[in-house]
């Protein structure tokens, strides 16, 4: 029984146990999803997230513990967006004829993403640091923290938000452009991207490399031009 | 600590892999390389987190070595010889497609993070949940929709 409790408190602190439980329920999160057919509702990222909060809530480990075995996989973030820049070279044809309608709904998508998470929270009676915490809802997390931190709004806050906005987008979108009867995967990767970053373009590429590769420039171009313009926003704004 | 451990165990692992006994001994088949493209990615992440910083671009670094590869990539695909297989079949390829394919894995942690702050939410939860997803909706419908009038416009006008 102690030499139970010695494994345990053993395995606990080592960044081994944890790293292995992320890439497992993973692998189980993403394979569930394959099951489902790549079913919108049924999103890997939301599972997986699920799947070890449970766990950790389970075994009382506190977050920075598990964090020092799954910083290696959040590490691999950086490189990961680097990498996009392969299918972006293979697609750079369908890129190139698409430049216009990108640029375009990067300016309309990133004032539009701002202004109506204002409009909306005030709607609801969300208070000021509420409604700041959510102007950069839809940039890629530890920019949005960046821009949160400028504008007076709470990171913590500011990061829960962005996978809020992650997650529902990524879980909405593909039933949102089947209802349109859109067809153009460039214009629905793009959105994605646009409205729901990163975990966004991770379903975007689930989908369509094409859709992938457009999420992937609207969540770069996106963080770009959401730390420009939130600062200059605000003020009116909130 | 945990370093000191591994390379404890370092030499004895290398030890083997000379190919000297390659005739006697079947060795592993010759798989793709992993080290190089990582080294490659993560050499276009650092230049783009120094320029970020160096010049204090609101970009972040990783996207600017997006484009930093990229650039490399039209500029060495241009190239006689260097043509559109390595792109899809290289071992770059491969590697960027392993990492691209496992994007959702990579934001687990900071969203297990997430979680544990729920609390942050308190009494607005309802009304929070409710801007968000009616937010992205809308701009969703904007993006697309300015995409596709864009896109209609363009093919009209010449």
């Amino acid at each position: 029984m102690s030499d139970n409790v010695s494994l345990w408190v053993y395995l606990s602190s080592t960044p081994l146990l944890w790293l292995t439980v992320t890439l497992a329920a993973w692998l189980f999160s993403d394979w569930v999803a394959l099951r489902s057919r790549r079913n919108a509702l049924v999103n890997p990222v939301l599972i997986c997230i699920a799947l070890i909060s449970l766990v950790l809530l389970a075994t009382e480990t506190p977050y920075r513990l598990y964090f020092e075995g799954a910083q290696f996989v959040h590490f691999l973030l950086g490189p990961a967006i680097v990498a996009i820049a392969v299918p972006l070279v293979v697609n750079s044809t369908i890129v190139r004829a698409n430049l216009l309608p990108l640029l375009a709904a990067l300016g309309v998508g990133s004032v539009v993403a701002m202004v109506s998470v204002v409009l909306l929270g005030r709607l609801f009676g969300l208070p000021g640091d509420v409604l700041l915490a959510l102007v950069p809802k839809s940039v890629t997390a530890g920019v949005a923290m960046g821009i949160a931190e400028q504008i007076g709004g709470g990171p913590p806050l500011t990061a829960l938000m962005v996978v809020l906005t992650g997650v529902t987008g990524a879980v909405l979108v593909t039933p949102l452009m089947n209802l349109l009867r859109i067809r153009d995967y460039a214009a629905r990767g793009f959105s994605a991207g646009l409205s729901a970053h990163g975990i966004g373009t991770a379903r975007a590429f689930e989908v369509d490399p094409v859709a992938g590769t457009f999420a992937g420039i609207a969540m770069g171009l996106n963080a770009v031009l959401t730390a420009i313009l939130a600062p200059l926003f605000v003020p009116w704004l909130v | 600590m945990a370093a000191d451990r591994a390379s404890a165990h370092a030499p004895a692992t290398c030890a083997g892999g000379s190919g000297a006994d390659s005739e006697t001994h079947p060795v592993l088949p010759r798989g793709p390389s992993l080290l190089g493209p990582l080294t490659i990615l993560l050499s276009c992440q650092l230049a783009g987190e120094v320029l970020a910083r160096s010049l204090s671009l609101p970009i972040p670094g990783p996207v600017i070595g997006l484009v930093l590869l990229a650039v490399l990539l039209l500029a060495f695909s241009g190239r006689p010889g260097a043509g559109a297989a390595d792109l899809t079949h290289g071992d770059l390829a491969r590697t960027a497609q392993v990492l691209v394919g496992a994007l959702g894995l990579l934001f687990v942690p900071t969203g297990v993070g997430v979680v544990q702050q729920l609390n942050l939410l308190g009494t607005h939860a309802v009304g929070i949940l409710i801007t968000v997803f009616a937010s992205s909706i809308i701009t969703m419908l904007a993006t697309v929709g300015t995409f596709l009038l864009v896109k209609r416009l363009l093919v009209r006008a010449p």
